[in-house]
């Protein structure tokens, strides 16, 4: 994509390969479900939060094309660990893995909602486990 | 009670919608109908705007004649003004936020669902010694990052509120020293029989 052009918004046709912001999308959400301490990504309540891909979506990962790269925004269902820890984690195993995957593609800014706690169970965030990991 | 406020003046935003839509109607068909083009008078016209007009008159001459004031009137009158208000309410009481933001820098934003962390305040909450069960309240910032938690400690008589209070304000520290989280802890006698952990 030459340099200040702005990718359209994926066409829903199927038949088509898919638009880069889909193959961002679904590696990004390969990653994130890879990290230790996701429990899911989630579309969020309405099913809004997702990229679409050919008639389909792809919960929980929003790639949007900037001038320069991709900004992306992850819903996710965090398992009980300390969640400052785990977005440092998510970060990083996402642009390891786009640098990786899609080279050509420049990673933005990553926003992460933790749109819910998987269970209620504590064995991991108890002091003198992972607490207060930065 | 807000939310209620809120879906009724929703309601009453497109009750007035359609009713704008209808009057468009209305002034359409007064123009197409009329062979002398459109007229504020025939529109009235069609509209019975007159016998509505007696009908009212009646209403304001009982409300403003000499003597003592009728109550049904009079309280109908209350009850609109009361109405207004709690719609004007519902309209311009501002919604809460319900994702709380934790951090916002060059690498993108963090933030969490009220609910999730809740969730976890509680459970960090319910490991402390003498803490039986908890209520939590996450109130994001409106403008800034973080927010404020508020953790209701139930306790047995056995444990003393203060030592409760600072166990569960000390487990709570995981979640709130990373981010711009305040917690405030109020310890409160639990029921007979609550179980200690």
């Amino acid at each position: 994509m030459p340099q200040g052009a702005v990718e359209a918004a994926p066409v829903l046709v199927r038949g088509r390969g898919p638009s880069t912001a889909a193959r961002v999308a679904r590696l990004v959400r390969e990653a994130t479900l890879a990290v230790e301490g996701v429990a899911a990504t989630s579309a969020g309540r309405l099913g809004r939060k997702g990229t679409p891909d050919r008639g389909e979506v792809i919960p929980g990962v929003v790639a949007t094309a900037l001038r320069e790269g991709y900004e992306l925004s992850l819903h996710v269902v965090a398992e009980p660990v300390p969640l400052y820890a785990l977005a440092d984690r998510l970060r990083a195993e996402v642009r390891a893995r786009v640098a990786a995957g899609l080279p050509e593609v420049t990673v933005g800014p990553i926003s992460i909602a933790f749109e819910d706690v998987a269970e209620p169970g504590l064995a991991r965030l108890a002091p003198g486990g992972r607490s207060g990991e930065r | 009670m807000i939310i209620l406020l809120r879906a009724i003046a929703r309601l009453v935003a497109f009750l007035l919608l359609v009713i704008l839509a209808v009057t468009g109607l209305a002034v359409a068909v007064a123009s197409l109908g009329g062979g002398g083009g459109f007229g504020i008078a025939g529109l009235a016209e069609l509209v019975r705007l007159p016998q509505l007009e007696d009908l009212v008159r009646g209403l304001f001459d009982q409300v403003g004649g000499s003597g003592a004031a009728e109550p049904v009137p009079a309280l109908a009158g209350l009850g609109a003004v009361a109405v207004g208000l709690l719609l004007l309410i519902g309209v311009l009481w501002p919604r809460r936020e319900r994702l709380v933001n934790l951090e916002r820098g060059k690498e993108g934003t963090l933030g969490a669902r009220r609910r999730a962390l809740a969730q976890v305040a509680a459970a960090l909450a319910e490991q402390s010694r003498g803490v039986t069960a908890t209520k939590v309240r996450v109130r994001p910032r409106r403008r800034r990052s973080g927010g404020r938690i508020e953790l209701r400690a139930l306790h047995p008589r056995s444990a003393e509120a203060k030592e409760v209070e600072r166990q569960a304000t000390g487990s709570l520290k995981p979640l709130t020293e990373p981010f711009s989280l305040k917690a405030k802890v109020r310890p409160r006698l639990g029921e007979r029989g609550a179980r200690v952990s």
